[in-house]
């Protein structure tokens, strides 16, 4: 069954292979960046890979399941936006006592 | 009063019955959150009283409600079970030792966000009873999220405190990659599968064991390790536990890992291919086996070297965690999970004890080793209290940690040798016995610290006024973990509670 | 009356722990509560050996038993035969000689808690039957020592207590593991096992109809496969020759496990050997305590940095628990593997011997010149029970009592002479015979029994051992080798004793040392006057262990032979 959504004129595969890209692309946003904004970001790009799966697996399929990806969608983002509320107020908790939002310079607690 | 009661209680519908606690902790934590807004400086502990109330009356509802007998909720996203009734009980009762240990806390006294915590410690206690009763990936996936974000507030609540801060920032950070990767996983099974419900989806991919199945179930793991502390994705627990209010770095060390282990425990078997006797594969065992024989590895030998005691207790933390996942490794068998459900309550009372032993003697909240020196002299009955969770944590007879270790354990040798699993779980427990070994070196260290050395010359530690109420959690903690010694009885019970009772 | 009287031998340390925990901080009430629990232990323990000496079995005089947890087969039982009543009588004794010790000025109610749960771990080590609680007695003693010896001990104390905490650890995790794999081959359903006649005998009760019962087991006859009916014991009594066998499934009863001993001696792990495994894995445990080259390591650190009772206590008593636990736990189980490495246990037992009494030579240091003694003095009991000889194994625990005496006495002696000159370089002293004479007459005759002197206790121990290991294939060499130990010790003891007491005062200001107190001579005067005792009429203790041991060959023999 999975054979026949790759395949065929109106496949799926480049969906896929686009959010494959978009969440390589987020991590690596999330291992370079050193703002911690710019690192947020990259954790959005990943989520949103995750939607556009759900989209593209739903377009392909049933209309009970595209209701279910579409729902699972609006989970995502809803959540996402959840999270990154939670990130931001800490990131402006760090910035109101480091006044940098530079993660190398975030280093009080290393290991000692 | 009754027929009132009952009228409300037919009104809710059948398929929320089972959620009554959850519902519970819900309203408490809204209504906490109004009386959090319209109360001064000076009454936030209004607001803990109120949160330590509610997870009582919540303990007590589950108590009450009894196992609910596997009544699908809410169209089989949310399906409580015996597992999820431990989970409910546990959270809710370290939220409520928690709770208490806060409203003494000489390191919370007097600040606004008293109350902020307060209900922050419910919202992880309600994240893991979710967390705890998911078959549905998408539920599962909104209790780890839950969960996830009230602890990412729970390490930095404190805003001006620049280590909170560092902790906060580095979990949320961290912990919503692993959520990303975790939801990417996801998505890719629901796509192949077409279905949430675990057990459909192990019934219509698992038995293609495909690599794209295999990768994201891969995917979902990594992000469960992560919450669960295991190596190689441990990095993060030492700062986080470091940086945050020590109260709160104790709750957020048990807790949330026997939701996560709950909840891998509901999904793992239908995720993860089995043979048709029910075994799993070599590879998967060894890979499960390795993860935590790497855990306990690197928690024991890192544990040695720490100068910090929360850190001592962070990486010891990941060595638990291991040993935990040797149980998973069985392929849970009953006994290996009520022998787990047996270390987890160990683990739970002697973890949060010795944590909130060290809030008590460190005072203004710096725990290094050599700020706890000579606490002995300084508050004995508190030093003897973390004396026994600390040697519950080695394993010494006959407290509680010993009572777990020797269950779980033995289990995994009995599994080992008789189930057909070849020499991995015999070799798992030899590490766990190795780290054990290592471990209690870390944790002699600490009690060096505190009962042996001596203060430096000349260091002036202000006079504390010995608060009472912080020490009544701790002394029920330490009471627990002599108890439970004699816990044995308890695998039986947790036997029949898993077998349908 | 004598149902949970051996738990009451377990409780009432206990009990003095909780009493001295809660009696005000810094008093001499402390020390008196001490002193009064060793005394009724002394009492206690002393009419229990007297009866245990009085009778003719050489099975289990006292047995309790409480079923706690059946389905897994964890019971609370508690034995005392021949072998435990005398190390719980020595153990007594070494308390009682111990709790004297306590340096006046520790008065600390901590202190006394841990040392009479110390006695908690021991006592319950002793008279343990069941393997969960004799690992759980086992652990208990690990954090009271570590806290009497890191919180009063010597200027090295907290590395020391930490070396004796991990090494001790290490070893009981090896026997936590063969505890679980033993646990894990023993028979799931039950399995009818042959037993010896012999065994049979002299352990047997009878049950209400007249039929024989083994450690709570029906004993049966008949074919293997065919019928099998219970035996009257009158017939066992009278001598009659029949195959007798006793139905044996998983339980953690160390009885249960010594049956099963053909049974482990044909499974296997793996591919290794279920037999030689646990027995390596039991010997490292024991090992360490005993302890026996290479695992010695803590000892001379820890006897050093401990304060004198300390000491004390670690050399008379916890060192025989490691040779008691051989005797008890790891020899009946595994005869076959025994005598297979008896070999190897003997050069263990000999290297130690030698490193020992060559480590002492060198010593500087009183208390560390002992603490290799010690060393050197245990490794005969692991040749005598290398040598799997009748002979060998008396020798092995009359020597575990001899050296109990011996290092008791010692230790307490050059804690006189530390309070006193407040430290222990040999060559600090000289010509103390002048100043001290009781002093000096305890200490010679404290190095005399350690140096073996025929007359006093250590002769006869060591005696027991070289004839045994001499009359054993596997052991000749290694005894040969061993005698040579007792040279060496004479060695070390005399050139000690010369130096400290003899020759001119070298220091004028130690002529003001007073001589013993009343106090040290009461804690030194029983033990010495245990070991002239015991030197010339050894028979009081032989007689007493002895068929215990022959008991324990018959069991090895009958295995070997059989199997």
């Amino acid at each position: 069954m999975i054979e026949f959504l790759l395949s065929g004129p109106d496949r799926l595969l480049p969906y896929l292979a686009v959010s494959a890209v978009l969440f390589s692309l987020g991590a690596l946003a999330c291992a370079i960046r050193r703002n911690a904004v710019g690192y947020l970001m990259g954790i959005e790009l990943m989520l949103n890979a995750a939607n556009l799966n759900f989209i593209a697996y739903g377009r392909f399929r049933t209309s009970e399941a595209a209701a279910q990806g579409q729902v699972a969608t609006l989970f995502v983002i809803a959540l996402a936006a959840a999270e990154a509320a939670v990130a931001l107020g800490l990131v402006f908790a760090v910035f109101r006592t480091f006044r940098d939002v530079d993660l190398e310079k975030v280093r009080t607690l290393h290991g000692d | 009063m009754n027929e009132f009661f009952l009228q409300i209680l037919t009104a809710i519908p059948v398929s929320l019955r089972g959620l009554f606690p959850e519902l519970l902790i819900a309203t408490a934590i809204c209504l906490g959150l109004i009386l959090e807004w319209s109360t001064a400086v000076q009454d936030k502990r209004l607001v803990v009283w109120f949160c330590a109330i509610s997870a009582f009356a919540g303990l007590l509802l589950c108590w009450v409600v009894g196992v609910p007998s596997g009544v699908v909720q809410l169209d089989g996203t949310f399906v409580p079970d015996a597992i999820t009734q431990f989970i409910r009980m546990f959270s809710l009762g370290g939220a409520l030792l928690a709770l208490l240990a806060l409203n003494g806390s000489r390191a919370m006294h007097g600040r606004d966000e008293l109350g902020d915590a307060a209900l922050l410690i419910l919202s992880v206690a309600l994240g893991a009873m979710l967390l705890a009763s998911a078959k549905h990936l998408l539920a599962m996936y909104i209790g780890l999220e839950f969960l996830s974000l009230s602890s990412y507030g729970l390490a930095g609540f404190r805003s001006r405190d620049p280590q909170a801060s560092e902790a906060g920032i580095k979990y949320v950070l961290y912990g919503a990659v692993a959520s990303a990767v975790a939801i990417f996983g996801i998505s890719h099974l629901w796509g192949m599968a077409g279905t949430f419900d675990v057990t459909e989806i192990g019934n219509r991919l698992v038995a293609l064991q495909t690599p794209a199945v295999y990768a994201s179930v891969a995917l979902v793991a990594a992000a469960f390790a992560f919450k669960l502390g295991l190596a190689p994705f441990h990095f993060w627990s030492p700062d986080v536990y470091q940086g945050c209010p020590t109260v709160a770095a104790g709750f957020l060390s048990t807790v949330p890992k026997a939701a996560g282990f709950a909840a891998i425990l509901h999904i793992l078997p239908d995720l993860l291919p089995s043979s048709a006797a029910g075994l799993p594969s070599a590879s998967l065992v060894n890979a499960i086996v390795g993860m935590a024989v790497l855990s306990i590895a690197v928690g024991s030998t890192a544990a040695l070297v720490q100068k910090d005691a929360k850190r001592l207790l962070a990486f010891s933390s990941t060595a638990n965690s291991g040993i935990m996942l040797l149980a998973v490794s069985t392929w849970i068998t009953r006994d290996a999970v009520a022998a787990l459900g047996l270390y987890l309550l160990a683990y739970l009372v002697a973890n949060l004890g010795a944590f909130l032993a060290l809030d008590i003697l460190s005072g203004d909240g710096d725990t290094s080793l050599a700020n706890l020196k000579g606490s002995w002299k300084r508050r004995p009955r508190v030093v003897v209290a973390l004396v026994v969770c600390v040697s519950s944590l080695a394993g010494i007879p006959p407290l509680a940690g010993f009572a777990g270790k020797w269950a779980l354990l033995s289990e995994v040798v009995r599994t080992g040798l008789e189930d057909g699993f070849g020499t991995v779980l015999v070799v798992g427990v030899v590490v766990a016995l190795a780290g054990s070994v290592a471990l209690a070196g870390a944790y002699l260290r600490l009690l060096r610290a505190t009962v042996v050395d001596e203060d430096a010359e000349g260091s002036v530690h202000p006079y504390i006024q010995p608060a009472f109420l912080a020490e009544v959690p701790l002394l029920l903690c330490a009471g627990a973990s002599i108890a439970l010694g004699a816990g044995f009885p308890l695998l039986a019970l947790f036997h029949s509670c898993l077998a349908g009772g | 009356m004598d149902a949970l009287l051996l738990s009451t031998v377990i409780a009432i340390p206990a009990l003095g722990a909780l009493a001295s925990w809660c009696a005000p901080e810094r008093s001499d009430l402390q020390k008196r509560i001490t002193i009064g629990i060793a005394v009724l232990m002394l009492v206690l323990t002393g009419g229990l050996f007297w009866a245990q000496s009085a009778t003719a079995t050489t099975g289990f005089l006292l047995r309790e038993r409480i079923p706690l947890l059946p389905q897994w087969g964890v019971a609370w039982h508690l034995g005392m035969d021949r072998l435990s009543a005398t190390m719980i009588f020595l153990t007594a004794i070494v308390q009682f000689a111990a709790s004297l010790a306590n340096a006046p000025k520790v008065r600390f109610r901590a202190y006394h808690a841990m040392f009479q749960l110390l006695f908690v771990g021991v006592y319950g080590s002793f008279l343990a039957l069941d393997m969960v609680f004799f690992y759980c007695f086992w652990e208990i003693m690990l954090i009271p020592m570590f806290f009497l010896v890191a919180v009063w001990g010597g200027d090295d104390r907290k590395r020391a207590a930490v070396k004796f905490f991990l090494y001790t650890m290490a070893g009981s995790m090896a026997m936590l593991l063969a505890i679980f794999l033993l646990n894990v081959s023993a028979p799931r359903e039950s399995v009818p096992m042959v037993v010896r006649a012999e065994e049979v005998r002299e352990n047997m009760t009878t049950g209400s109809g007249g039929e024989a019962i083994l450690y709570g087991l029906p004993v049966m006859t008949g074919a293997v496969g065919g019928q099998q009916s219970l035996v009257r014991s009158a017939d066992i009594a009278a001598g009659r020759k029949l195959p007798l066998y006793v139905p044996l499934s998983r339980s953690f009863d160390m009885l249960h496990w010594k049956l099963l001993a053909p049974w482990w001696a044909q499974r296997q792990i793996f591919g290794i050997g279920l037999a030689g495994l646990c027995l390596g894995l039991f010997f490292v445990a024991f090992a360490v305590k005993v302890p026996s080259v290479p695992l010695h390591a803590w000892l001379p650190h820890a006897h050093v940095q401990a304060p004198t009772a300390i000491s004390v206590v670690l050399a008379g008593i916890l060192l025989k628990l490691g040779v008691y636990g051989l005797i008890r736990v790891a020899w009946p189980l595994f005869p076959g593997a025994v005598a297979q490495a008896a070999w190897l246990f003997g050069w263990i037992g000999a290297i130690s011997i030698v490193w020992g009494g060559l480590a002492a030579l060198g010593q500087t240091d009183l208390k560390r010149l002992v603490a290799y003694s010690s060393i050197s003095h245990m490794g005969f009991c692991l040749v005598g029970l290398a040598s799997g000889t009748a002979q060998g194994i008396t020798g092995a625990m009359f020597q575990c009592v001899s050296h109990g005496l011996s290092a008791s006495l010692l230790f307490l002696l050059v804690g006189v002479i530390y309070e006193r000159a407040h430290h222990r370089r040999v060559d600090g002293f000289g010509g103390l015979a002048q100043v001290m004479p009781k002093f000096s007459a305890l200490f010679l005759f404290s190095a005399m029994v350690g140096a073996g002197l025929p007359g006093l206790a250590g002769f006869v121990g060591e005696l027991g051992v070289l004839l045994g290991a001499w009359s054993a294939d596997a052991t000749r060499l290694a005894g040969f080798v061993s005698a040579t130990g007792v040279i060496l010790s004479a060695a070390y003891l005399l050139w000690m004793v010369q130096r400290v007491l003899y020759g001119p005062l070298r220091h004028p200001e130690q002529s003001a040392f007073a001589d013993l107190s009343r106090t040290e001579l009461a804690s030194l005067l029983p033990l010495a006057a245990l070991s002239l005792l015991l030197g010339v009429w050894p028979s009081l203790l032989q007689d007493v262990v002895g068929p215990a041991s022959a008991s324990l060959w018959g069991h090895m023999a009958w295995l070997q032979g059989a199997w």
